[in-house]
């Protein structure tokens, strides 16, 4: 894996306040997008 | 009283005979017993584990990767039950309700018939205790098992009152081997022993308890021999037959696992309906590897360096862990998932082996890759750790060929339908077409959630208990 996905998740995930708190699937691994920008 | 096929008492018509000890058939004895009934319970191995007998379990394998069948089963007063690990939960609400993006995956009953049997068959288990699950999100819940500490086995739990009791016969080393109907009631069973020596037994009501593969071998083969006088209609007989996948899906690092060794969530209903899946247990075990936990501080330095660099700042302290999440999940039923007869391999009594034809969906590795994702984003949204999925659930397979693949519970072939069309009992565990012959045990299951299923198994005997009185 070394796309990066944005995944339809739970209600916390899919209406996120903070776009740095957007979950992403990257390399494998569930991150928050400020994990990794 | 505990005899063999020499002693079988002669000319006795017992108000109920079971075929199968473990627990679905001695939960099932000992409460008909309790309410004064007669009831003669055959045992189709010995009173410990035999060589001998266990060989009657050899089959085949020809779909999926599995264990071997005479390993994930165990032919002894008890049965398979005696390896058992002692889990217990109950299965949810929505493993009962109808899902239309999993049309096979509800009863024709729900968990409202099966509660009131909840805490009696906790306690016969040996696992009393509260099971309150805790909402995290609108998507995840962490959930409880409740152990059965020391493990409880029937075989041992009930030797006393087997050997004592005046209206419960146990007869061992007595293996099914026929059926004699006259097409609307079963008449007699036919044992028999490993030295040949055969015994009809006569009843008014009989049960099937042999267990997940064995019932639905035991039911293809004299449905074969007496010419569908037991299902008329047999396509689904053998069927929708499912384990719960059992297989390790990433790992985790967090800052802390708190005080538990094992932590235990899985997605709310809403969920499961919104993102059309199936129920999913995830587990949380915790490990004390520091070569592993370098290594995944390692892959997550190369991903997230912020992070990687968090993390090896704690290294050398006690802050952090690693642990490896497992899952054990809801099979999608599926029709050509599926026991049945082999062609040309028989056992000691002439019967045909069984073929067992386990087959996934992509549905199962969807369900399990929305469950861990769900819940990997629960742990870093609320900054308790990271986790990392393996690359066959994010990618769909293929399935790993080293793991535990299963649980060792057998569902399905033999389910539990809203008529003959659908499956082969009704919501009381009577076949369809036979007035007096019921079947007991996870063979009946139409889905499987993703508990554990003994539990389950134990309340259903006791509901049938109560139906049979």
């Amino acid at each position: 894996m070394s796309t990066l996905l944005v995944m339809p998740l739970g209600q916390a995930v899919r209406a996120p306040s903070d776009h740095q708190m957007t979950v992403v699937v990257k390399d494998g691994w569930v991150l928050l997008r400020d994990d990794i920008e | 009283m505990i005899v063999s096929i020499h002693t079988l008492p002669a000319d006795q018509v017992f108000d109920v005979c079971i075929a199968g000890s473990g627990p679905a058939g001695m939960t099932l004895a000992l409460a008909l017993a309790e309410k004064g009934k007669t009831v003669l319970l055959l045992e189709g191995g010995d009173m410990e584990f035999s060589e001998d007998w266990q060989r009657l379990y050899v089959g085949q394998n020809v779909g999926d990767r599995y264990h071997d069948l005479d390993v994930v089963r165990l032919r002894q007063l008890g049965g398979t039950s005696n390896h058992w690990g002692g889990w217990c939960r109950p299965l949810d609400a929505i493993d009962f309700e109808y899902k239309d993006h999993c049309p096979n995956a509800h009863w024709p009953i729900q968990k409202s018939d099966l509660d009131p049997y909840l805490d009696r068959s906790l306690d016969i288990l040996g696992a009393s205790g509260p099971i309150e699950d805790q909402r995290l999100n609108d998507a995840l819940q962490r959930i409880i098992f409740r152990i059965s500490d020391p493990t409880m086995y029937f075989s041992s739990k009930y030797a006393d009152v087997l050997a004592t009791s005046q209206n419960l016969i146990l007869a061992i080393q007595c293996s099914l081997i026929g059926i004699d109907t006259d097409r609307a009631r079963i008449r007699s069973f036919r044992v028999r022993d490993l030295a040949g020596v055969s015994r009809d037994v006569r009843a008014d009501v009989f049960v099937l308890a042999c267990g997940g593969i064995e019932n639905n071998r035991l039911l293809l083969h004299f449905n074969s021999i007496c010419d569908r006088a037991l299902v008329p209609d047999e396509r689904h007989l053998g069927r929708y037959w499912m384990e719960h996948p059992t297989f390790t899906v990433g790992e985790v690092f967090s800052e802390n696992e708190g005080d538990e060794q094992t932590a235990y969530f899985a997605l709310t209903p809403e969920r499961m309906r919104e993102a059309r899946t199936l129920n999913c247990g995830l587990r949380l075990e915790w490990t004390r590897d520091r070569g592993g936990l370098r290594k995944l501080a390692h892959d997550l330095g190369c991903v997230a360096p912020k992070l990687g660099e968090w993390i090896y700042r704690r290294m050398n302290k006690p802050l952090i862990c690693a642990g490896a999440l497992r899952a054990a999940w809801e099979q999608e039923p599926n029709p050509d998932s599926r026991v049945r007869l082999s062609a040309d391999r028989r056992d000691a009594f002439g019967m045909p082996m069984a073929v067992l034809d386990w087959r996934k969906t992509p549905r199962d590795i969807s369900t399990v890759r929305t469950a861990a994702i769900e819940l990997g984003a629960y742990l870093a949204r609320a900054d308790l750790g990271r986790m990392m999925l393996h690359d066959w659930v994010l990618n769909g397979g293929p399935w790993p060929e080293n793991d535990e693949f299963g649980g060792y519970h057998h569902l399905g072939g033999t389910r539990m339908s809203d008529g003959p069309e659908t499956g082969i009992v009704d919501h009381d565990l009577r076949l369809w077409s036979q007035d007096n012959l019921y079947i007991a045990g996870s063979s009946v299951f139409p889905s499987g959630g993703h508990a554990n299923p003994t539990l389950t198994i134990v309340q259903m005997s006791l509901r049938l208990a109560d139906h049979l009185s």
